[in-house]
């Protein structure tokens, strides 16, 4: 049953609340229809609450939940006090619909076009909201939870307990790395600087895109800059007095405005290299927002355009939000499984936008631009779709394809050269994807288009490791996404990591080897890897590690 | 004397091991050399008798008729291994003396400020040893099973005095700091064996791994379950009972882990060691761990041996496969005897002693489980000078 509630969620960092007491309350509210169960907690069905008290680990009651009637039109959880940001209710609600809030940016029509399925078994995400003292928040794929925790520390020259659980961008942050996750896995157990670094820099443009559709707080950014979004720190500035209170591993957004490049990071770590990439699509953003700006202001007199151009700031950055979110996003169904680099994440973005607005490729064209500038890639071509190599016969059945393993199975199979996969390698399927999205074509209004999205994985065993002196080869995930229109059953896109792919050649390989190469020595030689807890040897003597994405979040070296 | 005697007490968990052998002086005389490797048990329970404990030491005294212990090896800080010399002298007046000393070299007045990495491992380390400890005091009712003896043996304030004692056994003489970049500066205590030292590293850090988040709301059930709170808590309404106990385990998880830890960077700090007398070889790991015998595999340290001393009282970690097949080869290199000791206690530590490492060892070598003697009791293997079998006796708790 279908239930219309309204969720709600601080809508400003802690900080910026204590400042500026809004008489309105704290919170912003959103609009949803859920089709689930709604309980106290708040608890959903596909997120759960579970406030466990930090001292004795007993669970405390939840916000209770209010349905629909008596003079409600929605339904909502109940805050005791709606300005009390320490009071249990508060931030249990207030967590739940930051979290809720996230996962809709991603789920919208024109986004993903498809709920988020988590990379754990089950629907249900559990979250703790005071999960003990420190500086710290963290996913955990194998308690299925997001752990937030809270600190001590200095706001507003006040002495105060700051809680992680509260900050819409944290949240928002830990929350992208659930949702990345479930839509690539592979991720998680990944050894490329470059590919861990995508989810840090995945998860911090959600925060940024957060914050800029929350229009209390876009307000605030717009007026302290002007309107004027290529200002430093226009929007590190929402986490940036929080960040005076933190300690340990919370750092405030990285800095979006930023000019890194491939080889002016001051190391080819995850948290340095995410910068290139958060800067990168934050360019995009501005571009849009530039051109957008531009054409609002074509008819407006040279002398008025300053005070124009303030006013009309709020909805032009919506709108390029919303475009930087739609193109960032979509990208992330066309990763092929495995390892990641920048200019495969590059290269998915390409074709995902070129498969959705064929006619209109100025997003892509200053999105290559910036990708050159930064040394994602060495040449435009590097980004170019690949043709696909195949078609679909009249047999090929896509209810079958998307539903029956043996049938999606054998189709790879029988187009293995297709798919780039390399003689001998073991083919594994990944779960396909439904996937319907609307897209807005400039003039032409709104276009739906369903696609059956395909994906294979296959391991090889890559350059040698030093395993307490020892050598040994580590096993690494390569794959292919197939993206099938379902309507026109012509194939959209092919999007692959393979060395025997068009792109298996480009430097941007090298330089994502030779990254790798020097990251895993360096984190063998501190510990961060422990082959004894994070390596397990496969029978052909190979070694695969594991989990080293979660180590390094937890710990807050990501 | 015509052979190596070792004597392997059963304290209840922990070790107390006296080796006596022929040996010459500087004259050229015969004399009988005695060590003594580690002395002490567990603190608590049944598992800890202090009583036999005293027992134990006053034997080793009596034996000793006045002489002082040629050498005196405290392979690691743990409790389970050190209390014994300090006890002796405080309830009995036991004054226990040594020739030399040899001490795991992360036990060196100075030695954290010296290896700044060691230290910031141990720190963290020590943190999260005071979260749990402090989670555990504010417990009611009996703690997790297992939980009580290594909060016990990983106390630093209560080791600190032992180590003290044992730091003084051959005073005026200062103690030896032991590892295996020290080993060659290590004066030969011997004439007619040797000792080869394998372990530990001298800097110690490359001994912790990796500590799970702290602060994890602790909660654990109390009594002997072990269970976490998921045993004392339901799921609510709307949450699957099984995703609620996995996220309860993998909070209460984290902190049993870090646990472990500080447990197992002790361990794998011991002094390895291994003595060579006519041809026997006999292997002393102390309570070395997985980590610890990674890095001797590593330096192709590992030969075959006639006797091993069951490392870390016959747990998994204790004895990897690599132990197996190197120091226990399937096939022997020799056809001398081959028998395997370990010294451990049922029901004081989770996993420890592993039913099936035992069943493995005891299909290389003749296998001694102290379980088997009395509180006290001992065994006595005497290895002969010309090799032929080894002799194994068995002695009743020593009295009075």
């Amino acid at each position: 049953m279908a239930i219309p509630v309204k969720v709600e969620f601080l809508a400003a960092d802690p900080a910026m609340s204590l400042l500026s007491r809004p008489r309105s309350g704290l919170m912003q509210g959103r609009h949803f229809t859920l089709e689930e169960t709604l309980r106290d907690g708040p608890i959903s069905t596909r997120v759960a609450v579970l406030d466990l008290d930090p001292d004795d680990g007993t669970l405390l009651p939840g916000a209770p939940f209010l349905p629909p009637g008596r003079g409600r039109t929605r339904g909502l959880w109940q805050v005791a006090d709606r300005n009390d940001m320490a009071a249990r209710d508060f931030q249990q609600v207030s967590v739940f619909g930051a979290i809720r809030t996230t996962m809709a940016m991603f789920e919208e029509e024109d986004v993903l076009g498809r709920p988020l399925v988590w990379a754990f078994d089950g629907p249900q995400l559990l979250v703790v909201p005071r999960a003990g003292r420190m500086a710290n928040a963290f996913y955990h794929r194998a308690s299925r939870s997001l752990q937030f925790f809270y600190f001590d520390g200095v706001i507003a020259d006040e002495e105060t307990t700051v809680y992680t659980c509260l900050s819409p961008d944290i949240v928002a942050h830990e929350t992208a790395h659930a949702i990345l996750d479930g839509i690539a896995p592979d991720l998680y157990d990944a050894t490329s600087p470059q590919s861990l670094a995508l989810h840090e820099a995945i998860a911090d443009i959600t925060a940024m895109l957060f914050a800029a559709q929350s229009s209390r707080l876009a307000t605030l950014v717009l007026e302290d800059n002007g309107g004027d979004l290529r200002k430093p720190g226009a929007f590190n500035a929402i986490a940036e007095q929080f960040g005076r209170a933190r300690s340990g591993r919370i750092q405030p957004l990285r800095d979006l405005m930023n000019d890194r490049t491939m080889t002016s990071v001051p190391s080819a770590t995850p948290h340095a290299l995410s910068e290139v990439l958060t800067g990168t699509l934050y360019a995009l953003m501005l571009w849009v927002f530039d051109t957008e700006m531009a054409e609002e202001l074509a008819e407006v007199p040279e002398a008025e355009q300053a005070d124009e151009r303030f006013s009309r700031s709020g909805r032009v950055l919506f709108r390029a939000a919303s475009r930087l979110r739609r193109i960032a996003f979509r990208a992330l169904d066309y990763l092929p499984p495995g390892e990641i680099s920048f200019a495969d994440y590059a290269r998915a973005l390409i074709a995902a936008d070129t498969a959705s607005n064929p006619q209109s490729p100025e997003e892509r064209a200053a999105f290559t631009a910036e990708c050159l500038t930064r040394q994602i890639v060495a040449q435009a071509a590097d980004l170019a779709p690949a043709a696909p190599r195949l078609t679909l016969e009249p047999g090929d059945d896509l209810e079958a394809l998307l539903s029956d393993d043996a049938a999606a199975l054998a189709f790879a199979e029988r187009h293995r050269a297709a798919l780039y996969v390399p003689a001998g390698a073991s083919l594994t399927l990944r779960p396909r994807l439904d996937v319907t999205k609307a897209t807005w074509r400039k003039g032409g209004g709104r276009v739906d288009t369903r696609e059956l999205i395909l994906k294979v994985a296959w391991q090889e065993d890559e350059f040698v490791l030093d395993r307490a002196g020892i050598p040994e080869p580590l096993n690494v995930t390569f794959g292919t996404t197939l993206a099938i229109g379902w309507e026109t059953r012509e194939i959209r896109a092919v999007v692959t990591n393979s060395r025997l792919g068009p792109h298996g050649g480009a430097r941007d390989r090298q330089v994502s080897d030779r990254m790798r190469r020097g990251f895993l020595k360096a984190c063998i030689a501190d510990g961060t890897i422990d082959l004894l807890q994070d390596a397990t040897a496969l029978p052909d003597g190979s070694l695969r590690l594991r989990g080293l994405g979660q180590q390094l979040h937890m710990a807050g070296r990501s | 004397m015509t052979g190596l005697t070792l004597r392997l007490y059963n304290v209840g968990f922990g070790d107390a091991v006296v080796l006596s052998l022929p040996d010459t002086d500087a004259t050229g005389a015969d004399v009988t050399r005695t060590v003594l490797i580690d002395a002490g048990n567990a603190l608590t329970g049944t598992h800890g008798d202090d009583d036999t404990l005293r027992a134990v030491l006053r034997d080793i005294h009596a034996r000793l008729a006045g002489a002082p212990l040629d050498l005196y090896i405290m392979t690691h800080e743990h409790l389970d291994h050190i209390q014994g010399p300090l006890m002796a002298a405080r309830k009995d007046g036991l004054d226990l003396r040594a020739r030399s000393v040899w001490m795991t070299a992360s036990s060196e007045p100075g030695y954290y400020g010296a290896h700044p990495e060691a230290r910031r491992k141990r720190r963290l380390a020590l943190d999260a040893f005071e979260d749990i400890a402090e989670a555990a005091r504010g417990m009611a009712g009996a703690l997790p099973f297992g939980m009580d003896i290594l909060l016990g043996i990983n106390n630093p304030r209560a080791s600190a005095d032992c180590v003290d004692y044992i730091r003084d056994m051959s005073a005026p003489a200062a103690p030896h700091y032991v590892s295996r970049q020290s080993a060659p500066t290590l004066p030969q205590p011997f004439r007619d064996a040797s000792f080869r030292v394998l372990a530990p590293e001298q800097d110690c850090s490359v001994y912790y791994g990796r500590l799970k988040p702290r602060a994890l709301g602790l909660r654990l059930a109390n009594g002997d379950s072990g269970a976490p709170a998921s045993a004392t808590l339901t799921a609510p309404e709307g949450v699957r009972d099984s995703d609620f106990a996995e996220l309860l385990a993998f909070r209460a998880a984290s902190s049993f882990a870090n646990l472990f830890h500080i447990d197992r960077a002790a361990n794998d700090s011991s002094i390895v060691f291994e003595f060579e007398w006519r041809g026997w070889r006999l292997l002393f790991p102390g309570d070395a761990e997985e980590r610890s015998w990674a890095f001797m595999e590593a330096q192709q340290a590992l030969r075959p041996a006639h006797f091993l001393k069951v490392s870390h009282h016959g747990s998994h970690n204790g004895t990897p496969d690599a132990v197996l097949s190197e120091v226990l080869p399937e096939t022997p290199p020799d056809a001398r005897d081959r028998v395997v000791a370990v010294s451990t206690a049922d029901g004081a530590y989770r996993g420890v002693p592993h039913d099936e490492t035992l069943t493995a060892l005891r299909r290389r070598a003749r296998l001694l489980d102290t379980r088997s003697l009395a509180m006290g009791g001992w065994f006595e293997l005497r290895f002969p000078a010309d090799g032929g079998p080894i002799t194994v006796s068995e002695g009743a708790p020593p009295t009075g």
